[in-house]
């Protein structure tokens, strides 16, 4: 059964012998996809897993599953998953027990595919450590306009005042996606 | 004519009709948040996120090209700002006559 996962990146990527990879998932032998946070070491990973296998991973303490059901509302787990996605630089001030899986995961993917334009389009990281509470105004200019390059050539807009917090920036960014679905292994969300 | 150079026609003409262009702001109404007297207090859980009237509306008062990036910038009088592609901007301001 595909299954959906928040799991520390490893490797650096530099040759084969030490590829930029999910931790735990390529030594379980299994079918699974990554999307990637950017160049930041946090991935969605989809995994076509057997029971025995979804318990193996799931029980890593560094290791993130959504309900196999993604319509399923996260609930009294909303205090864990907020605190654990947002130690991985993941705005989750929108999160509440009425939140489904689903919610999560078409943000996370929604964050994901902005990050990912971006350090492909400016090299850097789209947010520091530690900063989701950092403030529009303690960027540069020069950081500052490449993050609207990143948003206009989405089509996005962003709306934003010297005092808006990061995490209100990059909830924009990853809301921005629309309806359209996402593709991951062997889910559609 | 192109649709953005069609939305830059209708920005300039509707920033001069107060009201009618609107920036969503990402401060939650007050009657929306834990607590009302912390403007950057989480959402309620309750607070439908979706749509525009929980957030605090701002009036567009100026409208500048920023031609280097082929963007437009929308800004209130306190100085929040809304900019993308004309066309995107003008679509953001107007979301609120939804709510």
């Amino acid at each position: 059964v595909w299954r959906l996962y928040a799991i520390p990146l490893i490797g650096t990527g530099s040759s084969r012998l030490d590829p930029r990879r999910p931790k735990y998932v390529v030594e379980g032998g299994y079918p699974w996809s990554l999307m990637d946070y950017g160049s930041l070491p946090t991935g969605l990973v989809a995994a076509d897993v057997t029971q025995a296998e979804h318990d193996a991973l799931a029980a890593n303490a560094d290791v993130d599953a959504f309900a196999a059901d993604l319509d399923t509302a996260i609930g009294a787990a909303s205090t864990t998953v907020r605190s654990r996605l947002e130690a991985n630089r993941i705005p989750t001030q929108w999160v509440t027990g009425a939140t489904t899986y689903r919610e999560l995961a078409r943000f996370v993917a929604g964050l994901f595919q902005f990050a990912q334009r971006h350090t492909g389009l400016h090299a850097e990281d789209i947010i520091a450590s530690g900063a989701l509470d950092s403030r529009w105004r303690d960027l540069s200019a020069a950081q500052q306009a490449r993050i609207q390059a990143t948003a206009t050539s989405f089509g996005y807009t962003l709306t934003a005042g010297q005092n808006t917090p990061m995490r209100d920036v990059l909830t924009q960014m990853a809301t921005q996606w629309g309806a359209q679905p996402f593709y991951l292994g062997g889910l559609t969300f | 004519m192109d649709q953005d150079k069609v939305a830059m026609q209708e920005l300039e003409a509707l920033a001069k009709v107060p009201g009618a262009l609107r920036i969503i702001t990402s401060e939650v109404r007050p009657e929306f948040r834990e607590d009302k007297k912390d403007a950057r207090s989480a959402a309620k859980a309750d607070a439908v996120l979706t749509d525009p009237a929980t957030f605090v509306l701002k009036d567009v008062e100026r409208i500048e090209v920023i031609e280097h990036r082929g963007t437009v910038r929308a800004y209130s009088k306190d100085g929040d700002w809304t900019e993308g592609r004309p066309a995107a901007v003008l679509k953001r301001l107007r979301e609120h006559r939804g709510s």
